[in-house]
Formats: C-alpha cells, sequence, structure tokens
C-alpha cells in the first residue's frame, strides 16, 4: 500500500483530505508544519506528499527545495495544496520541482483525477 | 421526485431526444431537474411537471436541454487520453502524412472540455505546422455549447482531469476563472446538433469521439446511429465509444483495436452488408500533376489515386498496428 504525508496546518483540511487518501486506498501520515515533513521524509519511505504552501516554521516551497535538493534521499510525488492560486506561485512550485498543485477550495473528483494522473492509482 | 414524474420527465427525453433512460438514472435525473426547478423559482417539480404537462414549447426544450447536459471532464479517462495522445494521434499523423490533413469529432461535447482536450493533445504533436488541422464539438444542448464557445471554466471543472502543468500551459486565469488560450480556441469549432437530425459535414473525419452518448438512446436507435456515425468517418477512421460501453450495432460497422482502450475502427464499405443508401461514397484523393510518379513516360495523363484507405498511397491504421 502506498503511503501518503499530508501537511496543512488546517485540521480540517487534513481530515478532510486524510479520508479522501484513505478511501483511495493510500496509508495516510499528517503532518502539522514544515519541519514534520522533513522529519516525516528523512524516517519514512513516502510515495506521495501533499502540503500547503503556507506551513508554520518551515514554508512548503522550502521543504520543497529541501527534498528535491536532495538526489540521493527518496524522492516521493509532492503536490501542493493551496488557496495561493494565482499561476506565479503555481509556476513556482512546478519549476521547484513540484509534481501538481490543487488550488483550494477542491473536492474528491480534483484529488482522485490528479493522484491518477501521476500514476498512483 | 414521484415515481410518476420520473417517469413522465423519461418519456420527454424519449420523445425529444430518443433517450432510453433507465431507472438507474433515477438520483441523476433528480439531481439535474432539483437544479432546474431551483433556478427558475419553481415550488416543486409537481408544478414543473404541469406546466410540462400543458404543452409549453419553449419550457419541453429548455428541460431536455437541462437533463441532457452531461457530465464531463478534461482529458476524462486519463489512461484513455494519455493512449490517444501518445500512440493514436501519431499513428493516424502517419496515416495522413500524404493528405496532412486531421479531422476529428467530437459527439455530445458538452461544455466543451473534451475538445479542448484533444485539441490540447494536438498542439502537443510536432510538425503539424503545414497541416489542416479540424476539431469539432457538437452538442444537443445549446446552453453547453454556449459555455464551450466562450472557453470559461471554474476551479472545479478545470482542476479536475487536468494538471496544473497543462492548465497554465493552456489556460489563463481571469478573476475566479480560467480562459482557454487563444491559440487553442482557434482550433476548434462548436455547433448545436441534435444526433437525431441530419448530419452534414464537409469532410469525413479521421477521429470521431462518441464517448457516453449512444449509451442513451434505445438499441434500435444505437444501430441506426452506428450506421450514420460510420458514414461520417473516413475508411479505416477511428471512433472512441464511453468505458465499458455496450452499444448494439457498432460490430457491423467497427472492429476493436486490440491494446488502444476504448477505439474501435470502421471497417471498410466492401466489409459491410448495409442498406446501399447507407454505404460510403469513399472520397478521393487527388494527387498534383507535379507530384505524380511517372507512368509510362507519360506523366500528362491526369489520374486519382485510389480512395483514401484503399489504396497503397495512404497506409491503414490497422497495418501499422500490426507493426
Amino acid at each position: 500500500m502506498a503511503t501518503c504525508l499530508i501537511a496543512d496546518d488546517s485540521k480540517i483540511i487534513r481530515m478532510v483530505l486524510s479520508k479522501i487518501m484513505s478511501n483511495l486506498g493510500f496509508d495516510v501520515l499528517e503532518a502539522e508544519d514544515g519541519e514534520d515533513v522533513i522529519k516525516y521524509w528523512k524516517q519514512s519511505p513516502l510515495d506521495l506528499i501533499i502540503m500547503d504552501w503556507r506551513l508554520p516554521v518551515m514554508e512548503g516551497i522550502d521543504v520543497l527545495y529541501m527534498i528535491r535538493s536532495n538526489h540521493k534521499m527518496n524522492q516521493p510525488k509532492i503536490i501542493f495544496c493551496s488557496s495561493l492560486n494565482d499561476e506565479d506561485k503555481i509556476r513556482e512550485a512546478l519549476q521547484g520541482g513540484a509534481d501538481d498543485y490543487i488550488m483550494k477550495p477542491f473536492d474528491e473528483d480534483i484529488i482522485e483525477s490528479k493522484i491518477t494522473i501521476l500514476g498512483l492509482l | 421526485m414521484r415515481k410518476t414524474d420520473f417517469d413522465f420527465l423519461v418519456e420527454l427525453l424519449r420523445q425529444y431526444a430518443g433517450w432510453s433512460i433507465s431507472e438507474r438514472e433515477y438520483f441523476a435525473i433528480d439531481k439535474k431537474i432539483s437544479g432546474f426547478i431551483r433556478e427558475r423559482g419553481y415550488p416543486s417539480v409537481e408544478d414543473l411537471i404541469a406546466d410540462l404537462k400543458c404543452g409549453q414549447k419553449a419550457l419541453i426544450a429548455q428541460v431536455i436541454e437541462n437533463l441532457a447536459f452531461a457530465d464531463t471532464r478534461f482529458f476524462r479517462d486519463w489512461n484513455v487520453f494519455n493512449q490517444f495522445e501518445h500512440y493514436v494521434l501519431p499513428l493516424v499523423k502517419e496515416a495522413n502524412r500524404n493528405l496532412k490533413k486531421l479531422r476529428i469529432l467530437s459527439l455530445g461535447c458538452s461544455t466543451g472540455q473534451e475538445v479542448y482536450s484533444i485539441a490540447i493533445a494536438v498542439s502537443r504533436l510536432v510538425g503539424l505546422n503545414d497541416w489542416k488541422v479540424s476539431i469539432i464539438g457538437t452538442d444537443l444542448s445549446s446552453s453547453a455549447i454556449a459555455k464551450a464557445q466562450r472557453g470559461y471554466y471554474n476551479q472545479f471543472e478545470i482542476q479536475t482531469g487536468m494538471n496544473a502543468e497543462t492548465m497554465i500551459d493552456n489556460f489563463t486565469a481571469e478573476g475566479d476563472s480560467w480562459k482557454i488560450n487563444d491559440n487553442i480556441k482557434k482550433m476548434v469549432e462548436f455547433r448545436r446538433f441534435n444526433l437525431l437530425e441530419e448530419l452534414t459535414f464537409n469532410e469525413k473525419f479521421d477521429i470521431i469521439f462518441c464517448r457516453n452518448v449512444l449509451r442513451f438512446f434505445s438499441s434500435g436507435i444505437q444501430s441506426r446511429l452506428c450506421a450514420k456515425i460510420h458514414n461520417m468517418q473516413v475508411p479505416g477512421g477511428i471512433l472512441y465509444l464511453g468505458k465499458g460501453e455496450n452499444i448494439k450495432g457498432i460490430i457491423d460497422y467497427y472492429g476493436a483495436i486490440s491494446g488502444v482502450a476504448c477505439a474501435f475502427q470502421s471497417k471498410l464499405t466492401s466489409d459491410i452488408k448495409i442498406a446501399p443508401e447507407q454505404l460510403i461514397r469513399p472520397e478521393e484523393e487527388y494527387i498534383p500533376l507535379s507530384e505524380r510518379p511517372a507512368a509510362n513516360g507519360d506523366n500528362n495523363v491526369p489520374h486519382f489515386v485510389r480512395p483514401s484507405g484503399l489504396g497503397e498511397k495512404r497506409p491503414l491504421m490497422s497495418d501499422i498496428l500490426r507493426k
């Protein structure tokens, strides 16, 4: 079973995403801030990270840069899930190595289609 | 919604659109009609049905349109579309290399997501600069066609089925909506069209998408529509149906393509036993004099090559697929 880490400082968003991802057959881990994401990434073999841009302690974009610059470490698929919905932010995330970007608000169909496109379903 | 109201709407769809709706569609119809009465300020479905029974033609047309509004999404069935873009399109391009034309039709295209997905896939195919590309979408609903023509999609529509890279490459944010870029919009054309009416197009199509459309029709109408659709297709052309669609009459006109999901290849007319009036008159492919090979030293005798798909000049899809 593939493992997905959900990182968002909003408990409700984490709950909704966890439910959707569990229904899609993923093992789900949750993180509240960027530092936690890095901790999980170093400890667990993650297949996918879905994270907010604005995370406490360490921003999502910095987490992305850190993961993508460590080529020797596990490189999970990374999807941003953010309410920063302007094109520049989306472009910045993709250029930084993100695999996809979900604009909030979202629904189950959007999540499922994004995961399918990444070949994880 | 009461069962009698549901039955009335099913009968309305049968009479005006030729659809054959089963009770499995109850919740889908209920959802659509609930939205319609809310939008129009009807207190209940019963009140709407009472007006429909008075025979108000404009209202009937609006209800039919509303019910016929199909669910759609960008790159619907990702794996099917992926194979279409990276396998089928290049093969059709190879088959048409002398003709330099690519003609694609989407029947029942709803609000345009399928047509724009096709156009985006075609735009990513290299080497079509000097080709004549025609991508046409049709739907029964004029409001769906109007939305398709506008090319604006909300945040939910734009994200369902499409990754962010494709989105920012082909759409531009305008307020809360995303607008299709002009280079893609210019490639497509939309027309309101009822499948049961006479089909008139200037050309036959290399690829026809008719996904999740035919299944709504009764089996008798399905057979007739298969013949009609086949008539719109070049010999050896490709037809896409929806996943798991079991259409009566399809095997008379098309053969499944091994290894290509949801795709069928039109049979040559000589293989089909159908009424003479349904037979296709194969298009003739004219080769300019300067490009013709010399025959017996005489290069001035005008001639046509064999009809495309039947001759040696245009490789058949089936031949290419076999390689």
